[in-house]
């Protein structure tokens, strides 16, 4: 009877790939001195082309000349990169300057800054328990002053602290959108940190050898662990946006001789896209008979 | 669908739902003292 036992490997990891995508959250933050931003997509880390990033500014609409400063704000209910609403919130202190880049990534090119030589810091809550990268970025391309590249530490406060860091990049002199990124230059990550139920994240950043602390954002990417979300906080998607085929239900039904497997197969899938999409379905040696 | 080698892949040229019916076959594989069949399906 072994000669017919199978191993149904293949449908436990249709189960498990398809409950860490329901998983896997992303939070994008765009710090800088106004409050619209036109960044969309990855960046370090993302999920599609039409990744939502928050926009953080201690001004509204925008910096102008002549404002008084303010140092320190705070930004509730902060979107998933899907556009689903969260209970995270960022709070910034110490942070009254706002200063650009020129790279042509909107995100990149407009940040946050400490007075000189001293230290800003953003504080994560709301993130449910679970475990997160957080990608961060901290660079000023030379101008009157030298480049400046920010030094990161990270803490979470709970039940189970962690305290990691100081880390900074090597710098992203003359790097332009389009040329691709990388851990180390235009940002750095904190991996795999485990953030407790009600437990809050603290980001300090310190000035570089330049001399300036800058923030110009933030990613806070789940590794699947924490709970899946409901669907009623998912805003309506515009169908447009959608690139991707989307397989609704896949059921198999199949018998295994000596000779091999045989499945009968029910997809339901979908477009959104006027475009042409198209998407692996199955890899492996096998062959598909007589599509219906 | 479309057959790429080692790859099975769908396409779709306009907007719309369906379900799609079909038979797979997979070759079976010794390993040890069973037999087996292993194949990775899309998410």
């Amino acid at each position: 009877m072994n000669f017919f036992l199978l191993r149904w490997a293949f449908v436990g990891l249709v189960l498990v790939t398809a409950w860490e995508t329901r998983a896997q959250s992303l939070i994008n933050l765009d710090f800088g001195g106004n409050t619209v931003t036109t960044r969309l997509g990855q960046a370090g880390t993302g999920l599609g082309t039409n990744d939502l990033w928050n926009v953080y500014s201690h001004y509204s609409p925008r910096y102008t000349p002549g404002m008084r400063p303010v140092p320190e704000g705070r930004l509730e209910a902060l979107k998933y990169a899907d556009g689903a609403a969260s209970h995270v919130a960022v709070a910034v202190t110490n942070a009254p300057g706002v200063w650009s880049n020129a790279s042509g990534d909107p995100m990149f090119d407009s940040f946050l800054f400490a007075p000189n030589g001293a230290r800003l810091t953003v504080t994560v809550s709301g993130l449910e328990p679970g475990r997160y990268h957080f990608l961060l970025y901290g660079h000023a391309d030379a101008d009157v002053s030298p480049e400046h590249n920010s030094v990161f530490s990270l803490r979470t406060e709970g039940l189970t602290p962690l305290a990691l860091g100081p880390m900074t990049s090597a710098g992203a002199a003359g790097w332009k959108a389009g040329a691709g990124r990388e851990g180390g230059r235009q940002y750095v990550v904190f991996r795999d940190v485990a953030v407790g139920t009600n437990e809050w994240v603290r980001i300090d950043v310190d000035p570089g050898a330049g001399g300036v602390a800058v923030l110009n954002g933030l990613q806070i990417h789940s590794r699947g662990t924490a709970p899946p979300r409901t669907d009623q906080s998912v805003t309506p998607v515009v169908t447009d946006a959608v690139t991707n085929l989307l397989f609704r239900e896949i059921q198999y039904d199949g018998a295994v001789g000596r000779e091999g497997g045989r499945f009968q197969v029910s997809v339901e899938v979908e477009s959104r896209s006027t475009n042409a999409l198209i998407a692996t379905v199955f890899e492996s040696d096998i062959a598909v008979l007589a599509p219906k | 669908m479309v057959n790429q080698g080692y790859q099975f892949v769908m396409v779709a040229e306009q907007p719309g739902s369906h379900r799609l019916e079909f038979e797979l076959a997979a070759k079976v594989t010794t390993a040890g003292p069973w037999q087996q069949i292993e194949f990775v399906a899309t998410d």
